[in-house]
């Protein structure tokens, strides 16, 4: 196993990418595990996970550190939630939202096993109906297939601290089916410019996404 | 500058960065206060805590920062408690009447495919017996029918058949294959239960669009909008286009492609029976009303359903 230099928990072996279990012996997605030196790792599939494909795109920084406290908009099931949850290590915490009962059910499973997770059924829209529910967070993670996507992120920003990274996923086809992706990833960019770090197109795990990673600045 | 902030797990007062009051809530306190904070309401303890120290609730921007100093480790174990129950009753809460109407209508379409798959197979292996049947009986159910009931003899005297050229099977060799028949008929039989029990259902749900739209396409409506909600604030032309997506996307990224008139509202007996020239017009009007029934389903209006389709029906 060799590491994937600064972020933690990440490791890569055989052309494929790992994470450190935080709850060995767990897993929630039939995900393969392998056992070295005593110590298990969880196959991170970058065909599941956009963040996976950003690292296996080599994305120079995601901000995630352990212990960090995550703020996950579109939790989903929480295949990502699960790998962010080995990053952080146990004395991290991940609040993961979804708007679908159907996938927070899923969601409340995997949280009632890991106890670094904490779901909630709200609507990312609305940030009033949730703001008590939370604390301030050093990653602001979104993956929403919206129209309004950006305006979403932009809306949750007030929950990250200063100096806190953002990571967004976009979707080209959620924002503007007609136009070109690339003009849609070159708006984006511009929109973010001021704050942005790095970001990936996320082909050929994923077709017309991109991750963006910004840096909340004073 | 006394500041009030409330989380789910009570309501603080701060000077600064220094609490200097508090309320802690018990774990109903918890579950209840939420929504109501959710909602924007002032709860008791808060009215009490402002009166009492002359606070004010806090802005954005100083709730930012009252979360971040009130974010310790038992603080955080807490928000974790009391959150993993307020989800769970959340999700004990969640399920409406969209949901099971449209797992049934699902649930139709699946039963109907199971069964279409398996006649066929059905008639590929019953034909080893008697392939004239085949072509004499088309539809599916008919043909299942016909032949779990009746023996070939039988058949071949009703449906006016001399000869046939398949070989003769044993009782043995007859019978798994009417078997698989039963199961297909079983399966006929469930869709014709599933598709009334769909009708009471959506009646009971959305009276008017079940009466301008059917069930059947009102529940696909339904379905495709996600909930009666989104279908009720969707446009007219969207629900003209809902089942249609294929056709309407593929015009959308090339102009030289026709846009399409309709989507699942194409088999409802309006626009079914409308004339070519007409069918465009059929499916826009009836879309229209549509809306308007969704809209008055949804915010539980009167019922107008009747004179929306009487309305349709004259014009066309």
């Amino acid at each position: 196993m060799k590491q994937v230099q600064k972020f933690p928990n990440i490791f890569e072996y055989k052309g494929k990418l790992y994470t450190l279990n935080s709850y060995p012996k767990l897993t929630h997605f039939e995900e393969k595990t392998v056992l070295q030196r005593g110590l298990e790792y969880r196959e991170f599939r970058p065909e599941r996970s956009k963040l996976a494909a950003a690292v296996m795109n080599k994305i120079s920084q995601i901000g995630i550190r352990q212990a960090s406290k995550v703020l996950y908009l579109g939790a989903s099931h929480g295949y990502t939630p699960s790998f962010i949850s080995d990053m952080v290590g146990r004395q991290g915490i991940i609040f993961g939202i979804d708007v679908a009962p159907q996938v927070v059910t899923r969601l409340y499973f995997v949280a009632s096993r890991r106890n670094n997770i904490i779901p909630l059924l709200a609507d990312c829209n609305k940030p009033e109906t949730y703001h008590h529910r939370i604390t301030q967070c050093d990653i602001l993670y979104q993956d929403i297939a919206q129209r309004n996507q950006l305006e979403i992120f932009l809306k949750n920003m007030q929950f990250l601290k200063q100096g806190g990274f953002g990571i967004l996923a976009i979707k080209a086809k959620s924002i503007d089916v007609t136009r070109q992706p690339r003009h849609i990833f070159r708006e984006i960019k511009q929109s973010l410019e001021k704050t942005l770090v790095d970001y990936r197109e996320l082909h050929p795990y994923e077709k017309d996404h991109a991750l963006y990673v910004i840096k909340k600045q004073e | 500058m006394r500041v009030l902030y409330s989380d789910v797990l009570g309501s603080y007062v701060f000077e600064g960065t220094k609490l200097i009051a508090k309320a802690d809530f018990s774990l109903d306190q918890s579950i209840g206060f939420s929504r109501e904070i959710a909602e924007g309401r002032t709860v008791a303890p808060e009215k009490e805590l402002m009166q009492k120290y002359s606070a004010h609730k806090a802005s954005q921007e100083e709730a930012s920062q009252i979360r971040e100093v009130m974010a310790d480790k038992e603080h955080l174990q807490d928000l974790r408690r009391v959150n993993m129950k307020i989800t769970a009753d959340d999700l004990r809460h969640s399920v409406t009447a969209d949901h099971i109407i449209i797992h049934t209508i699902n649930n139709a379409e699946e039963v109907t495919r199971m069964a279409n798959g398996l006649a066929k197979r059905l008639r590929e292996w019953y034909g080893l017996h008697f392939p004239e049947i085949n072509e004499k009986i088309e539809d599916n159910y008919g043909f299942v029918k016909a032949i779990s009931r009746k023996d070939r003899k039988t058949l071949m005297d009703e449906l006016k058949i001399a000869e046939s050229i398949g070989s003769t099977m044993a009782k043995t060799e007859l019978e798994p294959i009417l078997e698989l028949a039963e199961t297909i008929l079983d399966l006929y039989e469930q869709k014709r239960r599933l598709e009334l029990y769909l009708e009471k259902a959506m009646k009971l749900n959305c009276r008017n669009l079940t009466v301008v739209a059917g069930s059947l396409i009102a529940a696909k409506l339904i379905r495709d909008a996600g909930s009666l909600q989104k279908l009720a604030k969707t446009t007219s032309t969207t629900i003209q286009m809902l089942g249609a997506e294929k056709a309407l996307f593929r015009h959308l990224k090339n102009r030289a492609m026709k846009p399409p008139k309709h989507g699942h509202i194409v088999n409802h007996p309006i626009v079914l029976g409308a004339s070519r020239p007409m069918k465009g017009k059929a499916a826009r009007a009836l879309a229209d009303k549509l809306s308007i029934a969704a809209k008055v389903d949804y915010f539980k209006g009167e019922f107008i359903g009747d004179r929306l389709r009487q309305e349709l029906e004259e014009r066309f």
